[in-house]
């Protein structure tokens, strides 16, 4: 190597550092994901702030004449959503350790927790709709189903990566040091319970 | 001192006059449709607050974590590196 290449080498890849150096802090992927979750919050600050105009607003919330929220069965499915935080962040810690089994076995108890989640929110839903609570219930049905709508919809999707993820997890695509599609799909997954635990008391219990 | 601080006092009261409780109304709609205490009123007046906070708790809370992200891996390159900066 002449004179003139060793000079064009940057000297933070030069160093004994090495490739290490040369890293960004924050890698393009997080970037983008925390730009994913920012708008994602800003879609659910707008809808929250419709709901609050018509809860505050309302003489009466929920109207005499539409059924009450099934409090209890929505509390014990948070409680279910809240608990697969538990096998995604061991899936997290398992790649980190090398560990294919329990990564494999974290993603797929995450993702199953999730779909029971929603089944729950589904059979509640039909529920509601065969008593009369339906989008068309004025505002109280328009603010409760889009709202609550949104979130199952944002969970369907997060359960949906979480299958992709657990089928390449069982393929071995991921490793300890390329594992950004999970980790990824980790932070989606804490951003919709995050979500939850926002709405569920704002909605069913305030 | 005191001669210095008189401009700044002037307009600090020139720009707090505007607050005051007839002056706070952001719009028509709000001065005159709603009457004194008014739900709607007070519905607006919180959604507005939770919107306008939303936005810089998101920022803050991005920039925060990015600059110690920054901190963390610059300790890190000083570790590798044998504490040469």
């Amino acid at each position: 190597m002449d004179a003139a290449t060793t000079l064009a080498i940057p000297q933070r890849i030069a160093s004994p550092a090495g490739p290490r150096a040369a890293t960004p802090a924050v890698s393009n992927t997080r970037l983008a994901m925390i730009i994913v979750i920012g708008t994602e919050c800003m879609f659910f600050a707008g809808l929250i702030g419709a709901y609050l105009v018509f809860r505050l607003a309302a003489a009466r919330w929920p109207p005499a004449d539409l059924p009450r929220l099934p409090l209890g069965v929505t509390a014990l499915n948070t409680l279910v959503l809240f608990s697969s935080l538990l096998p995604m962040t061991q899936a997290l810690r398992a790649v980190r350790r090398v560990d294919p089994r329990a990564l494999v076995s974290g993603v797929r108890r995450t993702a199953v927790m999730g779909l029971a989640f929603l089944v729950v929110q589904g059979v509640e839903w039909a529920r509601l709709v065969d008593h009369g609570f339906t989008l068309a219930s004025g505002t109280y049905g328009a603010t409760f189903y889009v709202l609550i709508g949104c979130h199952a919809l944002h969970v369907l999707v997060a359960v949906t990566w979480l299958a992709v993820v657990a089928l390449l997890a069982a393929r071995g695509r991921f490793t300890r040091r390329r594992h950004a599609g999970l980790e990824m799909c980790a932070w989606y997954w804490y951003f919709v319970c995050g979500l939850w635990a926002v709405l569920f008391p704002l909605v069913y219990l305030y | 001192m005191k001669a210095a601080a008189r401009p700044l006092v002037a307009s600090l009261l020139l720009a707090l006059a505007p607050a005051t409780q007839a002056l706070a109304q952001s719009c028509a709609m709000c001065g005159s449709s709603f009457g004194q205490n008014d739900p709607v009123q007070r519905a607006f007046s919180w959604s507005i607050l939770f919107l306008m906070a939303t936005p810089y708790t998101i920022v803050g809370a991005v920039a925060l974590w990015l600059v110690y992200m920054h901190r963390r891996a610059a300790g890190r390159r000083r570790s590798a590196g044998g504490g040469v900066s």
